[in-house]
């Protein structure tokens, strides 16, 4: 009997789920997507910036400065450098040697060089370089023929731009940049009258002269940040100044001490990051600055690198700064005759 | 109302006089040289700071680093601070040229000197001779120059009697004083390293020239005719005569660059006739048996030879032919293919005055 009941003493009811045990369930759906979800996001960035990680939004303005990746050597005395908006061509200004404009791929191979039509003589001396951002025409100064002279992102040599009128008789041009509607800006360190920032159409029309009741002294690198604010290298004066997009002063970086220090500036650039570098020479040191949110704000300042010396990462009286959309900076490291590559 | 006319015509003057970039030779690095940069904060943008450390300096004089790398931020290739390229020879200064030309100093590593195609014609009735050295369609390596690194070198004809020279140790500074003095090309009265007497005030060459022309397209023209005339002076700054006892007179650059330059290289100083018996000092007559004879060089006049009429400062491309690398230098190590400074190629700086 007793085994009887055994055998037939009714099955035991699954026991129904528990809201707990559901819930847990639909937290680990949900934190799955969640990732999933942001896998795909992070690869979609990863792959249309090519950034770091650390670059992403809110990350990356944590004040850190970046990290040497590499240097390009077989340049001479490089002083100016740009780079292309994908990052995929590297131009570097040679002041000795055959004293022209060489082409690097982002990992350093040399894939040319851009010279000067043959009519232009044989003496040159480039400078600073700039990429039209809606052409990717390679615009490069030459202090020797005070002349700009236009290359195709090919190499091959276009035309040598000249301001319309009589502006160009006796200018000497120097820095050159652009903004993103294509007009062109020029540090111009003339012997005659006041030295001056010019902004000029893509046609070489002149739209406006700026600080020239500034007292500006061989102003050497310019950069236009996403809002048309210029930031201009006051070389000789220790400073860098802004002026907004009608031309007015704004903010104003001067010579201060220890890290902040501001020797003699030089090549300066704007990441689409709106951080704001600025090469000074004579601290062989790179300035890091966050652009201000205010038009006229001037940028704070939030970390340095490099310092004195011929090994990684130091710097041999540098001069010239560009900056790609892949959160990588190259600068002209002149008397170690090499360009530098440093990411975040 | 006169007063109001005075005021504002003074301001405008000194408003046109601070708004030049040009620094010209009362020094770059002088924060107080424009009016404007005195307006535009130029003591709180600190320039001392570009090139000097009180306390961390790499270099004497407290400089961050070294000369001429330091010197070379702005005067080196490219000329990104400046209007003079030291290191290539080449001057950018668009008010006297359209683009470049020819340094008249020449460079240190290269230089623009078209020495191999000088030219001289003769006069002609009233049409003066020519004396022409162009300029290079671009620099080529020098083949002399003064050396600015440091490097200890020997300044010949400096020193005691007896000897070849003294050896000194040259930079940049030795010879320019970048903050500035009112000197021309801000060259210090005495060069550093040079072998003066003592309480010497050395040779100044006054400069009151605006307008400041560095380059060349003659590099036979050495003169700076925009300088006022003056009477020269020897190394000790004492006022030089001729052999007939008149004051040698000329630009303040012709009429005092023989003595500034013999301050290093005493006993090259010839302050009469075409050819002097060497002394054993600069006022003395006794001889020297190393520079026994020398050719004259401190005469004020335009057309009469100085240092610098067949020397040029910096650094020279000039070659030499086989006889002229015979030429030994006073120690008497051969000379070989070095220039000694000179404008033209060979000896043909002797044929641009002598025809011989």
């Amino acid at each position: 009997m007793a085994i009887e009941e055994i055998f037939t003493e009714p099955a035991v009811e699954q026991p129904e789920p528990q809201p707990e045990g559901r819930r847990r369930r639909i937290v680990v759906l949900s934190v799955a997507i969640t990732l999933i979800a942001l896998l795909v996001a992070l690869t979609t960035w990863y792959l249309r910036t090519g950034k770091p990680l650390s670059q992403l939004p809110g990350l990356g303005q944590n004040g850190q400065p970046p990290h040497y990746l590499f240097s390009v050597y077989g340049v001479n005395k490089p002083l100016g450098v740009a780079v292309s908006p994908d990052g995929d061509r590297i131009y570097v200004s040679e002041s000795t040697g055959d004293r022209v404009v060489k082409v690097f791929d982002r990992t350093g191979a040399a894939k040319g060089t851009l010279k000067p039509p043959a009519d232009s003589g044989t003496n040159h001396a480039p400078v600073y370089i700039a990429v039209n951002p809606r052409t990717q025409d390679v615009y490069v100064s030459d202090r020797t023929t005070a002349a700009i002279y236009v290359y195709g992102r090919d190499g091959a040599y276009r035309r040598t731009f000249r301001p319309k009128g009589d502006l160009g008789a006796q200018w000497a041009p120097l820095g050159v940049a652009f903004d993103s509607y294509g007009r062109l800006y020029v540090t111009d360190v003339r012997s005659t009258g006041a030295h001056r920032l010019l902004v000029l159409t893509p046609d070489g029309a002149l739209e406006r002269s700026v600080g020239e009741s500034a007292g500006l002294t061989f102003p050497n690198g310019v950069a236009v940040d996403s809002r048309g604010v210029v930031s201009v290298a006051d070389s000789n004066n220790s400073r860098v100044l802004m002026f907004d997009r009608d031309g007015k002063p704004g903010g104003r970086l001067v010579s201060e001490s220890g890290d902040t220090a501001l020797g003699i500036p030089r090549g300066v650039a704007v990441d689409d990051s709106n951080r704001l570098y600025v090469v000074d020479l004579a601290n062989h040191a790179v300035r890091i600055y966050k652009i201000a949110d205010a038009v006229t704000g001037t940028p704070q300042y939030m970390a340095s690198f490099g310092t004195e010396g011929t090994g990684d990462g130091a710097f041999e009286y540098p001069n010239g700064v560009a900056a790609d959309s892949r959160a990588r900076l190259y600068i002209t490291d002149r008397e170690n005759n090499r360009l530098q590559v440093w990411s975040y | 109302m006169r007063k109001l006319a005075y005021v504002v015509g003074i301001s405008l003057a000194m408003f046109a006089v601070g708004s030049g970039p040009a620094w010209a030779d009362n020094g770059p690095h002088r924060p107080q040289v424009s009016s404007s940069n005195l307006a535009g904060g130029n003591f709180a943008a600190d320039n001392c700071a570009s090139c000097h450390r009180a306390h961390t300096a790499q270099a004497s004089y407290l400089l961050k680093q070294a000369q001429p790398d330091l010197c070379y931020s702005c005067h080196g290739a490219g000329a990104p601070g400046s209007n003079t390229d030291v290191y290539n020879g080449q001057g950018v200064d668009t008010a006297s040229t359209s683009g470049w030309s020819g340094l008249r100093g020449g460079g240190f590593v290269k230089a623009a000197i078209d020495s191999a195609n000088a030219k001289r014609t003769a006069a002609v009735g009233t049409t003066p001779a020519t004396k022409t050295v162009p300029t290079l369609a671009t620099s080529a390596t020098t083949t002399s120059s003064h050396s600015v690194d440091g490097t200890l070198v020997t300044a010949w004809g400096g020193g005691a009697t007896g000897t070849v020279g003294n050896q000194v140790s040259l930079r940049c500074g030795s010879c320019h004083d970048p903050h500035g003095n009112g000197n021309y090309r801000i060259l210090r009265p005495i060069p550093q390293e040079a072998a003066v007497a003592t309480g010497s005030t050395g040779v100044t060459i006054p400069d009151t020239t605006t307008t400041k022309v560095y380059t060349t397209a003659n590099y036979w023209t050495s003169d700076d005719l925009s300088l006022p005339a003056i009477q020269g002076k020897d190394m000790n700054g004492v006022p030089l005569v001729d052999r007939t006892g008149k004051p040698v007179m000329g630009t303040a650059f012709t009429a005092n660059i023989a003595g500034w330059c013999t301050q290093c290289h005493t006993r090259y100083l010839a302050p009469t006739g075409s050819y002097q018996n060497a002394r054993a000092s600069s006022t003395g007559t006794g001889t020297d048996p190393m520079f026994t004879y020398q050719h004259r060089s401190d005469a004020g006049a335009t057309d009469k030879p100085n240092c610098i009429t067949c020397h040029v400062a910096h650094g020279s491309n000039a070659s030499m032919g086989p006889n002229s690398q015979q030429v030994a230098f006073p120690d008497g190590v051969a000379g070989g293919t070095d220039s000694k400074l000179l404008r033209v190629d060979s000896r043909g700086t002797c044929v641009m005055c002598h025809s011989k």
